[in-house]
C-alpha cells in the first residue's frame, strides 16, 4: 500500500455493537484496528471456543479478507450515502432477522442471506467505509488484468459521477477515459457531454482524500509536496482549470 | 469510434443508477440496467455468464441503498423438449377460422424492443419502457440513429400512455404527426385513442380451436369472455422456444398476444392466471386478459405472435 494518499488524513472512528457492549473501531494511517481488543488473535480463539462471534474481530477479519476484493468497490460508498446491510432489505420491506415478514413470496436469495461482516463494515457510519474503498482501490491499482480493469474503470466512473453530482447538482451522463495522461474535464461538442480523462489513482489521491469537490471546484488531481502542502488541479464550472494549494485535509 | 464493450457499458449504467439513488430509480422498478442487460444478451453482444454477476453485484448495491429493484440471477425454468401439437378441440361453432403467417423479418435489435413492449407476461403496473434497451442497442451500434424503425417507436411513444413509454427527451427522434409505415398495425390500433375507453358487452363465446405449430409454438383457445371492463381468453400453449434471458425478474416470453377487431381497434393481452408450465416459456395454460372489447365489434382476431410468425384466429362475435 502506498502511503501517499492517506498520510495526512486524520484518524476516524466508528462505534459498533460488540456483544453487549458498544466498542470503537479505528482507522489511522491506513490501518484498521479494534482498540477495545488488545490481542485480536486470542480474541479469535476465545470466540471460536465459546461459539460467540465478536463483532469487532469480525469487522477486522472482513477488512483483511476483502482487502483486494473488487466487490468492495461495487458495494461501497460512491459519496457519503448511508448504506444498510443487505439482509434487512427485502423488496423494500424491513424484516426481522428470522425473515418473519415476506413480500409476496418474492424474497431475493441474496437478501435472505446471513449478514456478511463486509456489509457491516461498509455500513459503518462516518468515514471508515470510504477509507476502506480507497484502500482496496489502492491495492488493486496497477494490476495487469484486463477483466479487473473493467471493474476498476466502472468504480472510477461511479465515484466521479457522484462527485459531479455534488459539484453540479445534476445526475448526468458523462464520458470517461481512464488514462494516466494529463487529467482533464472538457465538454464534448458532438454529444454536449462532459468528458473526463483521469487515472484510476484519482480514486485514492482525490476521492479517497475527500478533496473531490473543493470550494465549488472539481478536483482533477492532488499531489502532496515535500512541505506537506497539497497541490490540487481543479476545474470550475466554466471548465477553466486552476492550481490550488492547501495546508492539509 | 471506440469499440463497444458491453460489460463496461453495463457496469457504467449500474454505477449511474447507484449514484442516481432511490429518488430516481424508484420511479420505475424495471430499470434501465435490467433492460440493457436483456437487450445486449438477446442480441448476443454480451455473454450471459458475464452479465449475471454484474447484475447480482448491483442488485446487492441497490438493496444496500434502499433501491430493491432487481434480484440476483435466477436459473431458467425447465423448458419443454419440443413443441407438442395440442389435443384437437371439438369445434364450438362455425365461422371460426385459423391460419398462420410469417412476419416481416426485423433486425434482432428492433425485434427485441417491440417484443419487450408487448410482453404478455408483464403484468407489472410499471412495465418495461424500452428506454434502457434502446439506449444500450444504440450504444452497441446495433441500431442506427437513422433507422426508420426509430420513427415508428417515436410515434408509438408519442401516442401511448406515459407509463408504457415514458416521454423523456433524447432517446428517440420527435414523434411524427402521422404514423410512419413502419409502425406495426397492432401498435397503430392500440394508440388510436379509443382502445381502453369501451364498456364491453357481457358474453361468453366458445372458441375451441387449435393453431398449427408456428415458429415452434402451438396454441389452443377455448373460450372468450367479455365483461364491461375486460375481455379474456382461456388458452393452452405448447412451445419449445427459450425464454428471453432476464435476471432478477421473471424471464420474458417469446410470445406476445395481440388482438384486433373489425373497428380498427387493437388490444394487447397479459397473463392474469397461469397453471401447469411457465408463461415465460409459452408453455402451460391460463387466462390472458385485454381491455374491454368495443361493443360494436363484429369480429375479433386473436394474434398470438413470436418475432417471426403468428397465428391468426378469426372469431365472429
Amino acid at each position: 500500500v502506498s502511503a501517499s494518499w492517506f498520510s495526512e488524513l486524520a484518524p476516524v472512528t466508528a462505534a459498533i455493537q460488540c456483544g453487549a457492549d458498544t466498542h470503537t473501531v479505528l482507522w489511522r494511517d491506513g490501518v484498521f484496528s479494534t482498540p477495545d481488543h488488545a490481542d485480536p488473535e486470542s480474541e479469535r480463539a476465545l470466540a471460536a471456543l465459546a461459539g460467540e462471534p465478536c463483532g469487532c474481530i469480525e469487522l477486522l477479519d472482513a477488512w483483511e479478507r476483502h482487502a483486494t476484493d473488487p466487490l468492495v468497490l461495487m458495494l461501497g460508498p460512491r459519496d457519503r450515502e448511508a448504506l444498510e446491510p443487505r439482509d434487512r432489505v427485502i423488496w423494500g420491506l424491513r424484516v426481522t432477522p428470522t425473515g418473519a415478514s415476506r413480500a409476496r413470496g418474492s424474497v431475493a436469495p441474496e437478501a435472505a442471506a446471513p449478514t456478511d461482516a463486509l456489509d457491516r463494515l461498509l455500513c459503518l457510519t462516518g468515514e471508515i467505509p470510504r477509507r476502506y474503498v480507497a484502500t482496496v482501490a489502492d491495492a488493486l491499482a496497477g494490476r495487469d488484468d484486463p477483466a479487473l480493469a473493467i471493474s476498476l474503470e466502472a468504480a472510477l466512473y461511479g465515484r466521479l459521477g457522484a462527485s459531479l453530482r455534488r459539484w453540479s447538482g445534476q445526475i448526468r451522463w458523462f464520458g470517461l477515459e481512464m488514462s494516466d495522461g494529463e487529467p482533464s474535464l472538457t465538454r464534448d461538442p458532438e454529444w454536449n457531454l462532459l468528458a473526463a480523462t483521469l487515472p484510476f489513482s484519482w480514486m485514492t489521491e482525490v476521492w479517497g482524500r475527500g478533496v473531490d469537490v473543493v470550494d465549488d471546484e472539481l478536483t482533477l488531481s492532488a499531489h502532496r509536496g515535500s512541505t506537506g502542502t497539497l497541490t490540487l488541479l481543479t476545474v470550475d464550472h466554466a471548465l477553466v482549470t486552476h492550481t490550488r494549494t492547501r495546508a492539509g485535509v | 469510434m471506440p469499440e463497444f464493450d458491453a460489460e463496461l457499458y453495463l457496469r457504467r449504467l449500474g454505477e449511474r443508477e447507484v449514484v442516481a439513488g432511490a429518488s430516481v430509480s424508484r420511479r420505475r422498478r424495471h430499470g434501465d440496467l435490467w433492460e440493457a442487460a436483456s437487450a445486449l444478451v438477446s442480441c448476443e453482444v454480451l455473454d450471459p455468464a458475464v452479465a449475471a454477476p454484474v447484475l447480482d453485484g448491483y442488485a446487492v448495491a441497490f438493496a444496500m441503498r434502499g433501491m430493491p429493484r432487481i434480484a440476483p440471477a435466477q436459473p431458467d425454468p425447465p423448458r419443454q423438449p419440443r413443441a407438442a401439437p395440442l389435443e384437437p378441440r371439438r369445434p364450438a361453432s362455425g365461422g371460426i377460422d385459423v391460419s398462420t403467417e410469417q412476419l416481416r423479418p426485423a433486425s434482432p435489435a428492433i425485434a427485441h424492443i417491440w417484443q419487450l413492449l408487448s410482453d404478455f407476461t408483464d403484468i407489472d403496473p410499471d412495465p418495461a419502457s424500452g428506454e434502457g434497451a434502446l439506449r444500450a442497442l444504440l450504444a452497441a451500434g446495433l441500431i442506427s440513429r437513422q433507422d426508420p424503425e426509430l420513427e415508428a417507436l417515436a410515434w408509438v411513444k408519442g401516442h401511448s400512455a406515459p407509463e408504457r413509454l415514458p416521454r423523456r427527451a433524447g432517446w428517440l427522434p420527435a414523434a411524427p404527426e402521422t404514423p410512419p409505415a413502419t409502425v406495426p398495425p397492432g401498435w397503430r390500433g392500440l394508440t388510436n385513442g379509443r382502445t381502453g375507453a369501451f364498456i364491453g358487452v357481457e358474453r361468453t363465446v366458445p372458441v375451441q380451436v387449435v393453431t398449427p405449430v408456428f415458429d415452434g409454438v402451438c396454441i389452443a383457445v377455448d373460450t372468450l369472455t367479455s365483461t364491461p371492463h375486460t375481455f379474456a381468453v382461456e388458452l393452452e400453449m405448447s412451445s419449445a422456444l427459450p425464454s428471453r434471458p432476464v435476471w432478477g425478474l421473471p424471464a420474458r416470453s417469446p410470445v406476445s398476444i395481440w388482438a384486433r377487431d373489425d373497428r380498427d381497434n387493437a388490444y394487447l393481452g397479459h397473463v392474469v392466471e397461469w397453471t401447469g408450465g411457465h408463461p415465460e416459456l409459452a408453455w402451460g395454460s391460463g387466462t390472458v386478459e385485454f381491455t374491454a372489447l368495443d361493443p360494436a365489434a363484429g369480429e375479433l382476431v386473436l394474434l398470438p405472435q413470436t418475432a417471426r410468425a403468428r397465428a391468426v384466429i378469426r372469431i365472429p362475435l
